[in-house]
């Protein structure tokens, strides 16, 4: 567990960070959203010391932070920062061996580490290891930055616009593959973004800043349905809301078991964990009034457009 | 061989046509060309031509830049033999003060004949590996023709036979004084500037005050280094047994390592502070120590940066000890300086031929271990 | 404190006193200042005397420097160049042998505690030599024989750097004080030339040349069959080599003083010419040739 208490920095007489506090549960991941100069990397650097709060306390599973030695605190904490920050003149494996070599950790063990991290993350141990960083395609450096912060079993991972220097395509792909990560170490998650819809695909509660103050940290299918102030709104985007808050809930949520259809829906069978967004997307590319959706209990369910259209706007 | 190199093949063919060598009665007395029959006799000057000929012409024909190379070679330790066998022929039954050296056609040929060898070197584009090997190659094949005793008769080889034992030791004071400032000033110099990256504000004096210490002549600072060190040597006891003198090795020792701050300094702190930032913020983000920071990421990314000032300063050294012998500290300037005094071109070359092989061969060296550091570090 | 005072005094004088058991001799880096240190050298070690060798040290300055300084104990001077060292390049007193002997003598004495020792009698000053086969048929070995012949119609044709021919303490003096005149057509103006370019245009009558601007003991003269002309009215500053010693130095070998002097009583213009071309011309270590005179001469006693 993660405890912000009051947390403030200020520059020259200027808060970047205004009395913050926040509690962030342990395996969640937390989306920090936020215009540039809101202060949310400020705010995220001041939890591994890379920034000194003003005032205020960052405590870790109830351990203040500021009483541990930076160096010491930093190795249990995983960092992954927007242009990677790849060591040039360390090979790929090296990079990721960076901090179990700190620590002190045995050859072998560190490279059965590196190992099991790069096919984690789909990189081959044998090809990809031994590259230098300028060899390697922006996707794959990016993966190799976040093996690197993961190298230690870090029980929390702190991640600065992480995918802010990727092409739309591998985004999508590297965003999957945190989403698959973090589920499965369940590792705790920050992650500050600008970008609203990366927040609400991936995070489970969304904390929004504005000029170093928290306007809202709520879990994003409630930012989406309660937006706390006009800003939060205008960060959402009036104009897709509904598509932003299908795209959160799973398609099977409204299945009917395929015998209460009237009639069976013909074309392909969506995969189970289909939101109700690509569901609609489905019906209205395919023009169907309804799509079927598979249900790993038992027969394909039906989800029809009228229960998407009455589930797209909450209540 | 293509295109415009083509165009030295014109000096190396015509260079039979100039003087081959320069007899001198004594050794300022004013040179008498010889040609190149003169110099060899017919017979031979027949078959050197012959050789030169197929030389340029298996040069013209060679396709891969090996070939070209070891032609080029080949040239260059024919052209020098001659010279070597010429100068014998020469000095046969003449006093002893008589003086042969090499002459304009000489000279032609061989500058040609190197040209061509380093642009068939530059075609091969060898690893830093071979580099370093060719320049080992390139020193003992210079050695062996040396010692050997076939250039013995050429006018350096004779100022050098009457001071043998002074070429080696102001050789060795050489390479002290340039190698030693040199170490000093890296010592000194990579952890100034390292402190400099870390305050800003003394950046700024400090390199002002080397740029300063840079552009004071070389005399005029070893003239000033004399009064101070001087004082030094003879009120603490200690600084004289450290060898310390106000002339001699100690202030010119003293300047060169002045002179090499600069470069050593400030390209330190322009490789540390070119260390991209997402880098540093990574090794900070990650826990590494100042300490772990400062060995396994600024420096080792600076290190390009660093040894292209250790290059620059070793050749600068190299050259600037010479000067040094006007204040008494030896090195090769002495027999540049002597012969100046004597107007003896053939004592001035015996300072300044090691001089240049020193530098060319250092300069070498470091270019091939520039480009042994670590791939990804450029 | 002033206890520390007289402690570092104590310090410093015996610590310099062991400095000075050895007698460091030096002298400049040109060729007759290897001839002449060497010299100095030789007879010093001859007479069992501990020295240390820093012969050919460095430029003027430098080894004056050094002296005054008390790097080094002894080195051979020219008197005219005191004139340089104490700013006083104008006076006319340097032109006199024994009056700029004297005066620098004494200022030295004076200001630095270095004490002029015995003078050679040779003058290495700027001058003419005039290629022997013109002098002697002419009966010329004066600068005032020179300027009777060269107004009497003499044929002469002076090879000389354009600052000797244009400096007006240089050639313009001397034609002043000799009453001659040299037309265009009798001087080889080589631009920026050294005296070895003179006198190698002199001893190969290059363009006609038969007299060069010298430096009096230069070693190129004698090979090249050349004579220097007397400067018998006192042109020209004189330049008479002498060893010059620190005070303190000859104090603890008080018997340096009539060593040296024999051996520089003994070098005439003549016997510098030699032994000067003897390293220059011939190329010998100028150790051996020093060696070799004093030898030959009977100087090691």
């Amino acid at each position: 567990m993660i405890e912000l208490r009051s947390v403030s920095k200020v520059y020259d007489g200027v808060a970047v960070v205004d009395d913050v506090t926040l509690t962030l549960e342990r395996g969640t991941l937390t989306a920090v959203v936020g215009t540039s100069g809101s202060g949310k990397s400020t705010l995220l650097r001041m939890v591994n010391r890379l920034v000194e709060p003003t005032s205020g306390q960052v405590l870790i599973d109830g351990a203040y932070t500021a009483v541990i030695a930076a160096p010491e605190l930093r190795r249990k904490i995983g960092y992954v920062i927007q242009d990677h920050g790849l060591f040039p003149h360390w090979t790929a494996a090296r990079n990721i061996g960076t901090v179990p070599v700190l620590l002190g950790w045995r050859r072998a063990d560190v490279r059965s580490r590196v190992r099991e991290l790069m096919e984690m993350l789909q990189l081959d141990p044998d090809v990809i290891g031994p590259r230098f960083p300028h060899e390697l395609s922006g996707g794959q450096a990016q993966r190799v930055g976040v093996a690197r912060a993961l190298a230690a079993r870090p029980e929390l991972l702190l991640m600065d616009e992480p995918f802010g220097a990727l092409d739309p395509v591998i985004r999508a792909q590297a965003q999957a593959d945190l989403h698959r990560v973090q589920r499965r170490l369940g590792t705790t998650v920050i992650l500050v973004t600008h970008d609203m819809a990366e927040a609400i695909r991936l995070a489970d509660r969304i904390a929004v800043m504005r000029a170093g103050r928290i306007e809202q940290f709520a879990p994003p299918a409630d930012i989406i349905a309660k937006p706390a102030t006009p800003f939060v709104a205008e960060l959402l985007g009036e104009g897709d809301r509904a598509f932003r808050y299908l795209s959160l809930k799973p398609a099977a949520d409204v299945a009917r078991p395929d015998g209460a259809a009237e009639g069976a829906a013909d074309g392909p069978v969506l995969p189970g964990h289909a939101t109700m967004a690509e569901a609609l997307s489905e019906m209205i590319w395919t023009g169907r009034d309804r799509v079927r959706i598979a249900n790993p209990d038992g027969d394909p369910g039906i989800v029809t457009r009228e229960a998407l259209i009455r589930a797209g706007r909450p209540e | 061989m293509r295109g415009g190199i083509r165009l030295l093949f014109l000096p190396l063919a015509l260079s039979p046509l100039l003087p081959f060598a320069v007899f001198r009665a004594n050794r300022i007395a004013q040179g008498e060309p010889r040609s190149l029959v003169e110099t060899l006799g017919a017979g031979p000057a027949a078959l050197a031509v012959a050789a030169l000929a197929g030389g340029i012409a298996a040069l013209a024909f060679a396709r891969r830049p090996a070939w070209g190379a070891a032609i080029a070679a080949a040239l260059i330790l024919g052209i020098v033999l001659a010279a070597g066998w010429g100068a014998s022929s020469l000095m046969a039954g003449v006093p002893t003060q008589a003086r042969v050296s090499p002459g304009a056609g000489f000279w032609v040929a061989l500058v040609a004949a190197a040209l061509l060898l380093i642009d068939a070197l530059a075609r091969m584009r060898p690893r830093p590996a071979l580099r370093l090997a060719l320049v080992g190659f390139a020193v003992a094949a210079g050695a062996l023709l040396l010692s050997s005793g076939a250039l013995s008769q050429l006018s350096v080889m004779q100022e050098y036979r009457n001071r043998s034992a002074a070429f080696w030791r102001e050789g060795a004071s050489h390479l002290w004084l340039a190698f030693g400032s040199f170490a000093a000033a890296m010592l000194a110099g990579v952890p100034l500037g390292i402190a400099l990256t870390r305050r800003a504000g003394a950046r700024g004096s400090v390199l002002g005050l080397l740029t300063m210490l840079q552009t004071i002549p070389s005399m005029a600072l070893f003239g000033m280094l004399i009064v101070p060190l001087g004082w030094l040597a003879a009120n603490l006891p200690a600084a004289h047994a450290l060898g310390i003198r106000g002339i001699g090795a100690a202030p010119a020792f003293v300047a060169l390592f002045l002179y090499s701050l600069l470069p050593i300094v400030a390209n330190t702190v322009a490789g540390i502070t070119g260390v991209p930032r997402s880098v540093t913020e990574a090794a900070d983000g990650m826990g590494l120590t100042r300490r772990q920071r400062l060995f396994h990421v600024d420096v080792p990314l600076a290190l390009p940066v660093i040894i292209t000032a250790a290059r620059i300063v070793l050749v600068q050294n190299i050259g600037m000890a010479t000067v040094g012998a006007l204040i008494g500290a030896g090195g090769f300037g002495t027999f540049v300086f002597q012969g100046i005094g004597q107007t003896a071109t053939d004592l001035i070359l015996l300072g300044a031929l090691p001089t240049v092989a020193l530098a060319s061969a250092t300069s070498a060296v470091m270019d091939a271990l520039i480009g042994m550091l670590p791939g990804g570090a450029r | 404190m002033f206890r520390t005072l007289m402690l570092s005094a104590a310090v410093t004088a015996s610590f310099a006193g062991a400095a000075s058991a050895q007698v460091v001799v030096s002298s400049k880096i040109d060729t007759e200042g290897g001839v002449l240190g060497n010299l100095i050298l030789a007879v010093l070690d001859h007479a069992g005397i501990e020295t240390e060798n820093r012969v050919q040290l460095g430029a003027t300055p430098v080894v004056r420097q050094a002296l005054v300084a008390g790097e080094i104990d002894i080195y051979p001077e020219y008197t005219g160049n005191a004139a340089y060292f104490f700013n006083r390049a104008e006076e006319p007193i340097w032109r006199n042998a024994a009056d700029a002997y004297a005066e620098a003598k004494k200022l030295d004495a004076e200001q630095n505690d270095l004490v002029w020792l015995t003078p050679a009698p040779a003058n290495n000053t700027w001058g003419v030599a005039v290629r022997r086969d013109v002098a002697e048929p002419a009966g010329v070995t004066t600068f005032s024989q020179f300027g009777q012949w060269v107004a009497g119609g003499g044929n002469v044709k002076l090879a000389a750097s354009s600052e000797f021919v244009n400096s007006a303490p240089a050639l313009p003096a001397f034609q002043a004080a000799y009453g001659f005149t040299l037309s265009p057509e009798q001087l080889i103006v080589l631009s920026g030339g050294d005296t070895a370019a003179t006198i190698q245009a002199a001893s190969n009558q290059t363009s006609g040349a038969n007299a060069a601007m010298v430096y009096g003991t230069d070693g190129q003269i004698a090979v090249s069959n050349l004579v220097v002309l007397e400067d018998d009215k006192n042109v020209q500053p004189v330049y008479q080599p002498a060893p010059v010693i620190r005070a303190e130095t000859l104090a603890e070998h008080p018997q340096i003083e009539e060593l040296l002097k024999p051996v520089f009583e003994s070098l005439t213009l003549e016997t510098l010419q030699e032994l000067n071309g003897k390293v220059q011309v011939d190329g010998l270590p100028a150790a051996d040739v020093a060696q070799e005179y004093l030898t030959a001469n009977g100087l090691l006693k």
